[in-house]
């Protein structure tokens, strides 16, 4: 008969056992539907969740921690990440702020407040360095006050700290604020930060002191980041080092959308650098494009502005517009 | 001028539920269900010409009346959506904002009838209908504390307090 059909075509037709039979075996709570639901359906809805969601629900049950810990599942990260690295007066330190939870449109449910992590590392003389982290939730970051500039390099246990809470979260925005530029920091960038994806680089106030395959490690570190838009402010090492040469454009190959470069003529002029008009491709498709040190001639304008006529022209008939 | 006019009625196929009730349901509105509609084709259900009276009821052990019924309404309200393509369906972002507001309206439902339709969807393999499930209840669960979800879906804290002390610490793990 039919039964024995859908035997056959590997449907379930056991009638000895009924599904609330199955469930009373296990030990969960009388109208706990959540927890009874097959491992399979429960995991269809969990790859739904953010990282703060499973999080939360990973301290919900045993059954809930178990499934959350699958490997599938802790692909998962937080996303909207902000990242800070500054100096202390005898360290340093980093914020992280993770972004609020998105609901669902027209949900008007309160949501969670931002998860803040702060890092503060200070050597103190005989000890070596006093560390420790900070988990918050707050919706206001912390105000810090200007340190001064010490040689001191990034410890790796910051680094470290940094890459296991990365693990889970990805990060938009880095910004360095204060710090030495230099190989202690470049390096611990590099490897905390692998993988990521960061729509936003911001310099601020840094002291460079970077040799040549250091500025080669930061370009290279810009470039698998996918970073999108780079501002430098009160950096003039940066702008002196010559690093943003024609080469980084090309290297570039399209992936920058913008970059703000703040720096003043006497900061520039040592480093300017006047390109081939082959690198006009790959300036076509900038938004800001604030390079003071980058000298072009006038007639390139027309040039990049066809340039982009063009591209514009292609995308309307490709109707992406 | 009188030609016969031979009426072709839908094709029918019956389904029963594990509390032994029979629905009849078109067969254009089930073929949404992978599980029937395979068994459908194995059995050669739709070769036979047999009345609707006489054809064999295929038995769904897992899936009782009122669920059966939903489910059915929600396929008849469905039988016009163009087919899923899984790969697509893959690559999409995993979003839970993107339920059409009639299975918003019919999945108001209280809990225990949610979970059901979770059962039987997933049982009779009828994606579309799992798929916006599932997004109902992740967002029962989005934004909501520890505490919160237990309570919400009465789940019962089973951890012992040595366990709880340690997801308590669990975040102050590189404290010196």
């Amino acid at each position: 008969g039919i039964a024995e059909k859908l035997g056959e075509c590997g449907v379930e037709t056991d009638n000895d056992k009924t599904a609330e039979q199955v469930y009373t075996d296990i030990d969960f709570g009388p109208e706990d539907n959540l927890s009874r639901l097959p491992d399979l359906c429960l995991f269809q809805i969990l790859l739904l969740l953010s990282r703060n969601d499973l999080d939360n629900l990973k301290k919900v049950s045993r059954k809930m921690g178990a499934i959350v810990e699958e490997p599938e599942l802790r692909k998962i990260k937080s996303g909207g990440g902000h990242l800070c690295i500054f100096r202390l007066p005898r360290g340093h330190g980093f914020e992280l702020e993770m972004g609020k939870i998105k609901l669902a449109e027209n949900d008007d449910r309160e949501v969670n407040s931002d998860v803040v992590f702060v890092y503060e590392a200070e050597f103190v003389k005989g000890k070596g360095y006093k560390h420790g982290i900070t988990e918050r939730r707050t919706t206001t970051t912390i105000s810090r006050v200007e340190a001064r500039l010490h040689r001191s390099p990034c410890p790796k246990s910051m680094f470290d700290i940094l890459e296991k809470l990365l693990n889970t979260r990805t990060v938009d925005v880095v910004r360095l604020h204060s710090v030495g530029l230099d190989a202690s920091l470049l390096e611990g960038l590099v490897s905390s930060t692998m993988g990521q994806s960061l729509k936003e680089l911001h310099v601020l106030n840094c002291k460079v002191n970077a040799t040549h395959e250091d500025f080669e490690k930061f370009t290279n570190w810009i470039k698998t980041t996918r970073t999108k838009k780079l501002t430098v402010k009160n950096t003039c090492g940066l702008v002196r080092s010559s690093f943003l040469n024609e080469n980084f454009f090309i290297e570039m190959n399209g992936q920058m959308t913008s970059i703000d470069i703040e720096a003043s003529f006497v900061q520039y002029s040592k480093a300017r650098f006047h390109p081939l008009r082959d690198i006009i491709p790959h300036l076509s498709h900038f938004s800001i494009l604030n390079v003071p040190s980058m000298v072009v001639a006038a007639e390139w304008l027309g040039e990049l502005l066809m340039t982009r006529l063009r591209s514009a022209i292609a995308s309307y008939d490709a109707g992406s517009w | 001028f009188l030609f016969p006019i031979k009426m072709t009625s839908p094709r029918m196929i019956k389904l029963t539920s594990n509390d032994d009730k029979t629905f009849e349901v078109e067969r254009d509105v089930i073929k949404q269900s992978v599980t029937v509609n395979t068994l459908i084709t194995d059995l050669n259900m739709d070769d036979e010409d047999v009345s609707v009276e006489n054809q064999m009821a295929i038995p769904l052990p897992n899936v009782d009346a009122a669920t059966l019924e939903m489910v059915i309404t929600w396929c008849k309200q469905h039988r016009e959506d163009p087919p899923r393509n899984e790969e697509e369906e893959e690559k999409k972002e995993k979003r839970t904002d993107d339920i059409p507001e009639w299975d918003k309206t019919f999945l108001d439902v209280e809990q225990s009838v949610l979970f059901a339709l979770i059962l039987a969807a997933n049982y009779m393999d009828i994606k579309g209908l799992l798929d916006n499930c599932c997004k109902t209840v992740a967002n029962m669960i989005k934004g909501k504390t520890p505490d919160e979800i237990r309570k919400h879906f009465n789940i019962k804290n089973d951890f012992t307090p040595e366990e709880e002390e340690q997801i308590r610490k669990e975040n102050a793990w590189c404290e010196d």
